[in-house]
């Protein structure tokens, strides 16, 4: 075996290791995100697929593929926005209660919904939640409260 | 931080919604990377490809090498769950080892180049009581080995025996035949604190060594 299939075999070991220990959480932002199980997948799929290359190069993998999959998701939106809506796939084993989360966060402007993501779900600070969406904190802080209050009606 | 009762009710509210995410529950990853996607077909097709898949693969070995196959859309298989209780056993030490370390910032034995990430930790623990510290703790969900140098990990850390931060993913390496919680589990934990660890030196890059 010579040094450059040792390498690749590293570089796979390495890669096989981020899938398995990011694909669960990816999967978890992308489905708030999306509101959709199937939708997600294909996000969170794809996003492996195109950083594969480039993720061996990078300081934090996981953070460049969370950014990555929350881009896609905005991606999906748009392209989501000339659909019916009823093309979403329900999912009816959920409670009432998340179903009306969910629903909320899909309500939501997508920079709210990404706001409310990123602070409650993953836990970023506001100031890297400011560089992901090209804005100041304060706009940020304004994004989240203004996403809450939306959101209160179903958290009540 | 400061939370609020509503702020609090969104971080359950989302985590629970979450937890229904998929067709994933949390221990079902899947146990392939498709490493080159196959041009989407029907789903109800898909749906009986995947049947038949697990019917002819029952039985089979878990670890298969595809290396050399040739087809444009190929699957690799990289692992299967808990095939070596001993290596689990040493994960599973490694990661309480650290986890529990008390002080906080004695995990020498137990961290993937530890040295180069101290201060960052330190920088974290800073952001506490030593009285809060000392309440943390936490536990190991679930080992998967991955291969003979790398194992993906799920654990939770808990604060005052309650999960503060909850079936998180991290990753253990084989280093020099010693089983150690890798650099970028515990960085990426730090992150949760906003702090960045510094880059890896080149001459620590890589597992299994």
């Amino acid at each position: 075996m010579d040094r450059s299939e040792t390498s690749d075999e590293c570089e796979d070991a390495r890669f096989a290791v981020l899938y398995r220990t990011q694909f669960p959480v990816l999967m978890r932002v992308a489905f708030l995100m999306t509101g959709s199980n199937e939708t997600a997948e294909d996000v969170v799929q794809d996003t492996f697929i195109r950083c594969r290359s480039r993720l061996g190069d990078l300081e934090h993998p996981p953070s460049y593929l969370r950014a990555a999959v929350i881009n896609e998701c905005r991606s999906v939106h748009r392209r989501s926005r000339r659909r019916r809506v009823d093309d979403q796939v329900v999912n009816d084993e959920l409670p009432a209660d998340l179903v009306d989360l969910r629903d909320a966060l899909g309500r939501l402007p997508w920079r709210q919904r990404a706001a409310i993501v990123l602070r409650y779900f993953v836990d970023v600070p506001d100031r890297e939640i400011a560089e992901f969406l090209a804005c100041r904190p304060s706009t940020v802080r304004s994004l989240i409260r203004r996403g809450v209050a939306n959101l209160r009606e179903v958290l009540e | 931080m400061t939370r609020t009762p509503i702020e609090q009710r969104l971080r359950e509210q989302l985590t629970r919604l979450s937890d229904s995410a998929a067709s994933v529950p949390r221990e079902h990853v899947p146990s392939v990377v498709v490493t080159h996607r196959a041009p989407r077909r029907p789903r109800r097709l898909l749906a009986a490809i995947a049947v038949a898949a697990v019917v002819v693969t029952t039985g089979a070995v878990a670890f298969v090498a595809l290396r050399d196959d040739k087809t444009p859309n190929r699957v690799r298989v990289v692992g299967s769950v808990g095939e070596d209780t001993s290596a689990e056993k040493a994960i599973r030490t490694a990661f309480l080892g650290w986890m529990n370390a008390q002080p906080h910032d004695d995990i020498s034995e137990y961290v993937e180049d530890h040295a180069s990430i101290l201060e960052s930790l330190r920088r974290g623990m800073a952001q506490h009581s030593s009285a809060g510290l000392a309440k943390y703790s936490g536990r190991v969900e679930s080992v998967q080995i991955v291969d003979a140098t790398h194992a993906a990990v799920r654990y939770t850390i808990l604060f005052d025996g309650n999960p503060s931060f909850a079936d998180q993913p991290g990753e253990a390496i084989k280093i020099d035949g010693v089983w150690k919680v890798s650099r970028d589990t515990v960085c990426n934990l730090l992150t949760n604190g906003g702090i960045t660890c510094p880059p890896r030196s080149t001459s620590t890059t890589g597992a299994g060594r």
